[in-house]
């Protein structure tokens, strides 16, 4: 779906990513890889898979954007421990495959502690707030904002309630544009989601299988 | 015994004689009838026989010697195990036993609970899941060494549960420490005691074993609180406020009365009345639930205790316990739905041996008054229910097995021979217990857990080596299954019960709510805690609790399907069933009274749409499944969709447009083929898979349960079991643990076999087809249940009055009476 925010033209993905057509910059965030890996370390049978499938899902999006850099806002990582080896040689893999030269890692709340062995991988960390061509890029969204300048950012994994028919009610992830600030849905394939209350004048696109819709609020 | 005026009953005597010759036993017996006397006084007197050598005594710091573990008080509530230590003490001291006694609950102290693991008292009143803990330390070995008498009590509470499971599979492990034990039990009159006493002693026992009855000498006196008029469209809740003064008049008559209400919102709406209208009376009723805190449950159970209170509003939050304490009278608001039961709420009531229970019914609408009149029949032919039985289920294995690899090492044949010997496995195939073996070291299969570790396994010794994974297991033991709830506290700590998520997370600042019989408003909704003050004016929002509602047990619904019949063949003589002779009338005028061999369905067509209503009067599980079953096979057939609206006693499907359906063969749309099948598309399993699953996620450890406090380290490893659910279903869909879901929503969710029952019968029956315009009797609380979910309870009101009032004119019409019949003037 194309969104065009402050002269700036994107592409909302259903997966979660946005690709920011002036910049050739694919961004997402909260990917949580190794978050299997972390609670089956911990004792909790939980099947590895959602990992794979979120680097598989990011290779497609390279592979049919060819963006000039991939930015992460953060959350790229669940856990340290969740790193293995094997997950860092997936992660080198996909990096060295060559078709996007940049990859930027925005620090989130749940990367600390695997900088130094991601950079090793490839990745470029990045302040916790960066200003880019006019918008600002971050992990966490602002509590208030002054500013009229558009940020984006991740970290609430946002979704929203929507009534099926009288009985059935699901819960889709979407893209909150509110105020100034576009935060993203959850990039990774096995997180969490927190139900959203938009206020008037927000948009609310929704993620539904291979189609991105805006709804009306 | 003779000290305090008590004489023995014979079969007091029989017990302790049957458990100093060896047997093993289930006593069956109703509350007040000396049931602790007469499983307790066998061990006690076993010890005049065979004292333990002091040599084996143990000492504890500030304690004089005491001999070791010898017996064990198995309960299922820790709010009883004060009480019933209190009444065990007395039987000790009264006999000058050197025996200490102590209790070990999710409440007691853990500098308690560590002296109890090294040095234990000689009887210990304990809880399933402290018990399980207790056998999860490597001293369990030496602690249980001496052991030789587990009484298990209120067994009938615990039976059919998976903390019933859970204690059976503690007793299998005791039953390998201390082969030589005893087992006793303690049950309330069930329908099926040979089952209750299997399950308590398991399949190895060389012991002989008795069933004691204590005989009923009980009298039961039945009141009926009937309404002056009686609603002719009945729909629930509302019926019942009408009786408020009537009720309050009953409460003056006695001392002390227990309100059982069958949901606890219903006991806030009715707490809230009864004050309202005596104000006088603050301070001197309350209301107790299991939503509440323990310290408000604590101060109510204390308070009755010592006869302070005049009325307390509950829900089967009192059906045990506090046996203690004196109550005059008991008055049951709504149905209670099943047999035992009232036997058992009467019960409390003249809890003296010797003194008459007595039950005042108030019922909230007028088709109740056929399941009461039912319920009171079936009490003379003491046709009570039967536990069901809950087929080894996997999930309390898994935790069984970490729980044994953390207290010793053990081998495969090691633990099959231990799980055998508890009834509820003693089928278990080698597949299944391979499977829980696999699912502990490795997960499951290999390449879907790569990382995973939790029970190790070695030279074919399977143990835990990881002490975090030791530390959060025991903490995981201690937790009883809660739904996801949202603790609830005033400003200032102070700690007033839990709400649901799903209510809480639609709360909005200011919103109000009764808790605890106050109005509380919110302030924040923070950190899973719902921060509040009291507050004014009126309920904005009503908290709905999922456990609610009971359906209609089947030994129940047979008895109403009987009255029924009874009436539509014209035997009315019955005083109770004199009070709802008009609508039965009108049922009958307007449309049908089924009689035994006949199936009742409705159409009703007006310019809602299209609904059609079947009544197997089966009880609402079974109505869900039925109501399922047929919308969905309908609607295979044409692409058209429903909206179902269930209750005790059928349910309703309702569409915009007729369906196409040849109403001469209605009976084929309900046949017993492929019922499994069909069963499972209608249910989109996932929704009710999913719900069931939480527990089997909590009890198998699939999910993270930090302790309070522990939240901030361990928020990384948080997930909700609804995401544990997905990972399964996306990468290992051949997991156990998921098909143990299924099998629990259709065995116990609708009742499976029961709904097999209901359409084999209903396949038998005649059919009788009415084509109506308007709602009957029977079909008009099941359009208050459709439209109930879409609005507020305020409006709902309304609503229905406005739809009442036609159909009222009508009836009158007929009838040709005057209009002091009519609808109830309250809010509902």
């Amino acid at each position: 779906m194309e969104v065009d925010l402050q002269g700036n033209a994107f592409c909302f993905h259903p997966s979660g990513a946005v690709y920011w057509r002036e910049t050739r910059s694919l961004l997402l965030a909260d990917l949580h890889l190794g978050k299997e890996s972390v609670f089956q370390q911990s004792g909790l049978a939980i099947p590895s898979g959602a990992t794979n499938a979120t680097l598989r899902v990011l290779r497609t999006l390279v592979q049919a954007w060819k963006p000039d850099r991939v930015i992460v806002l953060g959350d790229l990582l669940h856990a340290k421990i969740g790193l293995t080896s094997a997950l860092e040689q997936e992660i080198v893999a996909l990096l060295g495959e060559g078709i996007c030269r940049e990859w930027i890692l925005i620090p989130g709340n749940h990367d600390r502690g695997g900088m130094s062995a991601l950079q090793q991988c490839g990745w470029q960390i990045a302040d916790e707030l960066v200003e880019y061509q006019g918008v600002e890029l971050t992990h966490a969204p602002a509590s208030a904002r002054n500013k009229s300048s558009l940020l984006i950012s991740g970290h609430l994994h946002p979704s929203v309630r929507i009534l099926l028919n009288t009985r059935e009610k699901t819960l889709l992830r979407c893209f909150w544009l509110h105020a100034s600030q576009l935060i993203l849905p959850a990039f990774g394939g096995w997180t969490g989601t927190k139900p959203i209350s938009p206020a008037s004048g927000d948009r609310v696109f929704a993620c539904a299988d291979d189609e991105v819709i805006e709804l009306a609020t | 015994m003779r000290q305090t005026g008590q004489e023995p009953f014979d079969w007091q005597r029989r017990a302790w004689r049957d458990y100093c010759d060896g047997f093993d036993g289930l006593i069956l017996a109703s509350t007040g009838m000396g049931k602790t006397k007469g499983a307790w006084l066998g061990p006690l007197a076993q010890w005049l026989d065979q004292p333990v050598a002091e040599s084996h005594w143990s000492q504890g710091p500030r304690r004089r010697a005491a001999p070791p573990l010898l017996a064990l008080w198995i309960t299922p509530l820790r709010a009883l195990a004060a009480d019933t230590c209190q009444a065990l003490q007395e039987c000790i001291e009264g006999l000058s036993l050197p025996w200490s006694l102590e209790q070990r609950t999710g409440d007691t102290s853990s500098s308690t609970k560590s002296r109890q693991r090294h040095s234990p008292p000689t009887s210990m009143v304990i809880t399933p899941e402290s018990l399980t803990l207790l056998l999860s330390y490597p001293e369990s070995l030496q602690t249980f060494s001496h052991l030789r008498c587990v009484v298990v009590d209120e067994w009938h509470e615990l039976m059919g549960t998976k903390r019933g499971i859970q204690t059976e599979l503690a007793l299998a492990r005791l039953r390998e420490l201390a082969p030589n034990h005893q087992r006793w039990g303690l049950s309330a009159t069930i329908g099926n005691p040979e089952f209750a006493l299997s399950s308590l002693i398991g399949t190895d026992s060389a012991r002989r074993s008795t069933i004691l009855r204590s005989p009923s000498t009980k009298a039961f006196e039945f009141e009926l609180l009937a309404p002056s008029s009686v609603e002719r469209f009945p729909w629930a809740g509302h019926l019942g406020l009408a009786m408020l003064p009537q009720v309050i008049d009953t409460i003056e008559k006695a001392r002390t009365t227990l309100v059982f209400a069958n949901t606890r919102n219903q006991t806030e709406l009715w707490y809230q009345s009864i004050l309202k209208a005596r104000p006088d009376w603050a301070g001197r009723i309350a209301v107790h639930h299991g939503s509440l805190s323990n310290e408000i449950r604590s101060w109510v159970e204390q308070a009755l205790r010592q006869e302070r209170l005049i009325a307390v509003v509950c829900t089967s939050s009192l059906d045990l316990g506090v046996d203690f304490a004196p109550v005059d009278q008991v008055i049951q608001i709504g149905s209670p739905k099943g047999v035992a039961r009232v036997m058992q709420r009467a019960g409390r009531s003249g809890h003296r041996p010797g003194l008459p229970s007595r039950m005042t019914f108030v019922p909230s609408h007028a088709l109740e008054l056929i399941e009461w009149e039912a319920a009171r029949r079936a009490i003379t032919r003491s046709a009570v229910e039967s536990r069901t039985e809950l087929a080894k289920p996997l999930d309390c294995l898994v935790q069984h097995a970490v729980t044994m690899a953390l207290a010793a090492p053990y081998t495969r044949s090691m633990l099959a021979n231990q799980v055998r010997q508890a009834y509820a496995y003693r089928d278990l195939s080698d597949e299944e217990l391979d499977w829980v073996l696999e699912f502990v070291t490795t997960g499951g299969s290999l390449h879907a857990y790569p990382d995973y570790h939790r029970v190790a396994l070695d030279k074919e010794q399977y143990q835990v080596r990881d002490a975090r994974i030791a530390k959060r297991h025991r903490i995981a033991i201690g937790t009883i299954a809660s739904d996801l709830s949202i603790q609830v506290k005033t400003m200032n700590g102070r700690a007033i019960g839990t709400v649901e998520e799903s209510f809480a997370s639609k709360l909005k600042t200011g919103d109000r709510f009764l808790l605890g019989g106050k109005l509380l408003e919110l302030v924040i909704l923070r950190d899973g805690t719902a921060w509040v003050r009291r507050s004014k004016g009126a309920p904005t929002a009503v908290p709905r609790w999922m456990g609610g509602r009971m359906p209609l047990s089947s030994e129940l619904a047979s008895g109403v399907r009987a009255l029924l019949s009874e009436v539509a063949s014209g035997t009315r003589s019955v005083d109770g069933l004199r009070a709802i002779s008009d609508l039965v009338l009108i049922q009958e005028r307007w449309s049908h009274i089924p009689s035994m061999g006949e199936v009742l369905v409705e159409t009703c067509t007006n310019r809602d749409g299209h609904s059609c209503m079947v009544y197997p009067f089966e009880g609402r599980s079974v109505s869900e499944g039925l109501a399922a079953l047929f919308a969905h096979r309908v609607s295979r057939n044409e692409g058209i969709s429903f909206s179902i609206a269930v209750n005790d006693y059928g349910f309703m499907i309702h569409s915009d447009r007729a369906p196409r359906i040849d109403w001469e063969n209605i009976r084929d749309w309900f046949s017993t083929a492929r019922l499994e099948e069909d069963l499972h598309e209608s249910l989109n399993a996932s929704e009710m898979r999913r719900r069931v699953f939480r527990d089997i996620a909590r009890v198998s450890g699939l999910i993270h349960q930090g302790a309070p406090g522990q939240a901030k380290s361990s928020r990384h490893l948080q997930a909700s079991s609804s995401m544990v659910f997905d990972a399964l279903q996306q990468y290992d869909p051949e997991n156990r643990l998921l098909l143990q879901a299924s099998d629990e929503v259709a065995r116990d969710q609708m009742e499976l076999q029961r709904m097999r029952g209901a359409l084999h019968r209903m396949q038998e029956s005649v059919w009788v087809v009415r084509h109506l315009t308007r709602w009957t009797p029977f079909s008009f609380p099941l359009y208050v249940e459709r439209i109930r979910d879409r609005i507020s309870s305020e409006s709902l009101a309304d609503r229905v009055r406005k739809a009442q009032a036609p159909l009222e004119r009508a009836a009158m019409k007929e009838m040709g009476t005057e209009s002091s019949l009519g609808v109830a003037s309250d809010g509902g």
